[in-house]
């Protein structure tokens, strides 16, 4: 009978990723419910120079798993979560819903024969069984997930949705022999994003948005200001590019360009086309100003404000020099 | 060669819906359904590649009922070649695993030299299907990419990923693949008049899972990566709306943004 | 005006044969009253129709009508959302007492009429109180009952409201706290004496709404001038009313925010313009070369001005000369080319070589500016990019027949854009009725009605 829970850390240029803190919490809280060890495995090309970042709270022992490639290669990634897996015997594993975790977690399941779900943000243990709790269209609704006759589940976690674990322990650590594997892809070089030059909404951490709600040409100068005032790069829906009032450059959602960087978007004046919402709906911290309280765009916000864009822009300059 | 490109027809649920009568879906009367918005971009990179080279066939495949066939005929529209269709009602409410075995199987038949997939649906973003295929399949994958350069017949392709934070990675992938294909790769098209009307008489190849040589143990209840056991609405909105005087929602608002941004 | 105009039956006909559900309702929206009882069989086929038709805010009454007639739960709410619904629906809604989360939606619905809002506030919903607290047409009594038993966000609408009566400010006034209050300055009402001890508040909120207000005291103004807040500054260098003469103070004022302020007056001398651009600060600069004051002679130099972003204010300046245009037509950012090539004073000739332009931005605005020569326009609507074939479909003064060609255009958007055209010819309006999107479909349709009905 499958025990324990295996969390599969993240790690990328010799730097443990924050999230693998996020699943050991995660783990962690559901540990005594699930019964077992906790073993956190390092798939990486020196797993040991990484082993003392993931000695936290509720860690039993950390895997180490050295494999012939430094960075993320998933047939290796497979086969080595495959052999931690095989080892330890976990009913759970947990790995990052995360663009490397998008690259082997489905892979990973079909070769464990494992449940799988993936942008899991609540795991509930009902009777000793694991049901998940993730999001659906868009957010819109919440599921939860069980796996009805799967001995193990692999979850992968959405990050940012779980307490990282703190407070460092002491914990055996081991080696593992990742068995030869074919390696099919090979990584070359990373590309860092360029610095700075031109608009570029998709590096943008901070943007501040308008709308057909600005009006005339004329405003979007106070709010280009007011962006400049806030260190937010200033963008627009389409009505606003389309009137050659700012640049397509600046279009969010603009041929597929979406803010993928952006941390905090404040959308002022924007009802939120289908279009605009793609390039942006992800977006984690959203604030949505419109003085339409049905206006689209409060479906995707966090924060929402029904509010004339020019007395709220006003106001918020204010705040800042 | 041939190119396989797996769609879903993605359903867009309404701002005020109400879920199904068994609590695990949303009610259909409150869905519209259209392509996959990533799918768009990874038929699109499979249309240039064979707009750019001699004798590529693009094809189009979907796992699912009557209602999807909207999505093949777009494609056919756009100038994919031909379209699949599998359905028998055992798939309903399958998981990804179970397409993703499914999708394995046609290809198995179809032979392709490449797979390209979307990276997610917009609809349930399990980011799975792809990556699950290819395990089904023994091929090599990729996920993420939002760069492709490949030749016809070549041995290996130079792809890049994109990563968080803006970050890239380029690598070489060994062909035959599956590549799962990202948003902003390209400039998808949109079929043109004609285009949808001459699809409307292309016929789809419409086969059951049966015919794939799939049994009830490939793709039945037992075959599931999982189940929804129930959906509910979110507790409360999704937005917390911001309460008082312009003035006081914009004091609000500037100490979000200096949690958020820091400073 | 098309020479053709198509005969009301025959549409009908042609519908009832298609059973397109977009279609039919576009022909009611367009003034079809034959056979209605028919044609709303057809545009309301099932649940998922009627839901999407209830919340659509284009929807034509007559279907909103029927759709109030037979609603469930989740119809009722849309209906109750959407500011296309009849004031009749809405009443009928309310009288068929249904579930109370539906009272505050139909509250804010500006078309609900206003005599009903005292029966929905006896509900007792705190939610159904900020609605008809904010309804346009809520009456002065309901709203001075607000005023004495609302609580604190109540309070906020009442006083965000426009044309507030002296009584209503003075209830508010009495029971709001001192962000109400800010709000209370703002309004035409407020009384002078407010004003006045406003204007030594400890609040820079109050001290800037005063700064700001239309009829504020002479003496309030003068000492706002010197205010230690710069915020309050800036109100006072922003507002009209504060004659001009009195801001030079302000022009070496060691805020930025009131240089700013100021060098976007319209109002203020060249000198001043000449000392604000001299001042360090990209910003200053911006606004005195979007300044429509701001002489020939120093808009040329700002033509110049290393940042880009002003070079774009100066193509935007109404008093930028066509010959100074022609220079920005030729500099080396393509948004400060964009700025040029929207200006329907260009020279021809200029306006004919930034059509070639490699950058969209600027291509799109010689699509857009109805100066551009139709030949060229024709040539635009068949651009390679969808946003330039949009911004010929988006002039003013295309030529029916470039519009025409764009019916075909393979980007949806597109198309809907062109179908809202007025100048779109019959025979246009025609093909576009079996068009693959919907919405376009409705338009076509409801245009084409219009056209029979007012045969």
């Amino acid at each position: 009978m499958a025990q324990g829970i295996l969390v599969i850390a993240e790690q990328r240029r010799g730097v443990m990723s924050p999230v693998t803190q996020e699943l050991i919490g995660a783990a962690r809280a559901v540990k005594a419910d699930i019964g077992g060890s906790l073993s956190v495995a390092i798939i990486a090309g020196d797993p040991k120079a990484l082993a003392d970042s993931v000695k936290l709270d509720g860690v039993d022992e950390v895997l180490l798993l050295p494999v012939e490639a430094n960075e993320f290669q998933p047939d290796l990634h497979v086969a080595a979560a495959l052999q931690a897996v095989e080892e330890r015997d976990p009913a759970l594993v947990l790995m990052s819903h995360s663009v490397d975790g998008w690259g082997y977690g489905a892979a990973l399941a079909v070769r464990a024969a494992a449940g799988f779900a993936t942008d899991v943000f609540a795991i509930q243990v009902d009777d000793g069984e694991v049901v998940a709790v993730r999001g659906a269209y868009g957010e819109r609704a919440h599921a939860k997930i069980e796996f009805p006759g799967r001995e193990r589940v692999v979850l992968a976690l959405r990050p940012s949705a779980f307490t990282a674990a703190e407070g460092a322990t002491d914990c055996s650590v081991t080696t593992l022999a990742v068995p030869d594997t074919a390696v099919r892809s090979r990584h070359l070089e990373f590309i860092d994003p360029p610095s700075e030059g031109g608009v570029d909404i998709p590096a943008a951490e901070f943007i501040l948005s308008i709308g057909r709600g600005v009006g005339e040409e004329e405003n979007v100068e106070e709010f280009a200001e007011l962006a400049d005032q806030v260190g937010a790069v200033l963008g627009c829906s389409r009505p606003i590019a389309d009137a050659g009032w700012l640049p397509k450059a600046r279009q969010v959602g603009y041929s597929g360009k979406t803010a993928s960087s952006c941390r905090l978007y404040l959308a002022l004046g924007i009802s939120g086309s289908v279009q605009h919402l793609a390039g942006m709906k992800h977006i984690e911290n959203i604030i949505a100003v419109n003085s339409d309280a049905n206006a689209g765009i409060f479906n995707v916000a966090r924060y929402g404000v029904v509010g004339d864009m020019f007395e709220v822009g006003q106001e918020l300059r204010q705040h800042f020099d | 060669m041939k190119i396989l490109v797996p769609v879903k027809q993605a359903a867009l649920v309404e701002d005020d819906f109400e879920l199904r009568d068994d609590g695990r879906d949303v009610d259909p009367d409150f869905v519209d359904l259209q392509l996959n918005e990533w799918d768009d971009y990874s038929l699109e990179a499979a249309l240039q590649l064979k707009e750019a080279n001699d004798g590529i066939e693009v094809v189009a495949v979907t796992v699912g009922d009557d209602d999807t066939e909207d999505a093949l005929r777009t494609c056919l529209a756009k100038g994919a070649d031909r379209a699949i269709r599998i359905w028998d009602d055992v798939i309903a409410d399958a998981d990804p695993l179970v397409i993703a075995r499914v999708l394995a199987a046609v290809a198995q038949r179809e032979a392709p030299d490449l797979v390209l997939a979307g990276t997610q649906s917009s609809d349930l973003g399990f980011s799975a299907t792809g990556v699950a295929m290819a395990a089904f399949m023994g091929w090599p994958h990729a996920a993420v990419v939002v760069a492709l350069d490949y030749a016809p017949g070549a041995a290996t392709a130079i792809v890049e990923r994109e990563l968080e934070g803006g970050l890239r990675e380029r690598l070489e992938v060994d062909c035959p693949a599956v590549l799962t294909i990202q948003l902003g790769i390209n400039t998808p098209r949109y079929a043109s008049l004609r285009g949808i009307k001459q699809a409307r008489s292309i016929p789809i190849e419409e086969l059951s899972p049966d015919e794939l040589g799939l049994e009830d143990q490939d793709i039945g209840e037992q075959a599931r990566g999982s189940r929804v056991r129930e959906m509910y609405l979110p507790d409360k909105g999704q937005a917390e709306m911001i309460e008082g005087t312009p003035a006081e929602q914009a004091a609000r608002i500037a100490a979000i943004v200096k949690e958020v941004m820091g400073g | 005006m098309p020479e053709v105009s198509p005969d009301m039956a025959a549409l009908v006909r042609r519908v009832v044969e298609r059973r397109d559900a977009y279609a039919a309702a576009g022909l009611i929206a367009g003034n079809c009253t034959a056979t209605t009882g028919k044609l709303l069989g057809i545009a309301l086929p099932d649940r998922a129709t009627r839901l999407i038709f209830a919340g659509l805010p284009f929807s034509p009454e007559g279907l909103l009508e029927e759709l109030g007639g037979r609603a469930d739960a989740a119809i009722r709410r849309r209906l109750a959302r959407n500011p296309a619904t009849p004031p009749g629906v809405l009443v009928r809604l309310l009288r068929e007492r249904p579930e109370p989360g539906l009272n505050p939606l139909l509250a804010a619905n500006p078309r609900m009429p206003a005599n009903m809002l005292a029966d929905l506030l006896s509900d007792g919903q705190e939610a159904t109180a900020r609605a008809v607290a904010g309804h346009p047409q809520a009456p002065a009594e309901l709203l001075a009952g607000l005023a004495e038993s609302g609580g604190p966000a109540v309070l906020r609408i009442l006083a965000a409201r426009r044309g507030l009566t002296p009584d209503l400010l003075g209830r508010l006034w009495l029971h709001g706290d001192r962000h109400v209050r800010a709000e209370l300055l703002r309004a035409e009402a407020c009384p002078g004496q407010l004003l006045m001890a406003a204007a030594h508040a400890p609040f820079p909120l109050w001290r800037r709404r005063v700064a700001s207000h239309p009829a504020a005291p002479e003496g309030a103004c003068q000492r706002l001038l010197h205010d230690p807040d710069a915020t309050v500054r800036a109100a006072v260098a922003e507002s009209p009313l504060t004659p001009v003469s009195r801001l030079y103070p302000l022009l070496l004022d060691p805020s930025g925010r009131v240089r700013r302020a100021l060098a976007r007056r319209r109002d203020i001398p060249p000198s001043w313009l000449d000392s604000l651009a001299r001042q360090p600060g990209n910003w200053l600069r911006r606004w005195v070369a979007r300044n429509p004051r701001c002489p020939r002679q120093m808009l040329e130099q700002l033509a110049y001005d290393p940042a880009a972003d002003v070079r774009r204010a100066v193509s935007r300046n109404p008093a930028s000369s066509a010959f100074l245009l022609a220079r920005l037509a030729a500099d080396p950012e393509a948004w400060v080319r964009a700025g040029a090539a929207g200006r329907d004073d260009l020279y021809p000739s200029v306006l004919q070589r930034l059509a070639d332009d490699p950058a969209v931005d600027v291509v799109s605005a010689v699509a857009a500016n109805p100066s551009t020569p139709g030949p060229t326009l024709l040539a635009l609507a068949r651009h390679r990019d969808r946003d330039v074939r949009r911004a010929v479909a988006l002039n003013p003064r295309v030529p029916v027949a470039v519009l025409d060609s764009l019916v075909e255009d393979p980007y949806p958007l597109n198309r809907f854009v062109v179908a809202r055209c007025d100048a779109l010819s019959a025979t246009a309006l025609e093909a576009l009725t079996g068009d693959p999107e919907p919405r376009i479909r409705f338009l076509a349709w409801k245009r084409l009605a219009e056209l029979a009905a007012s045969r």
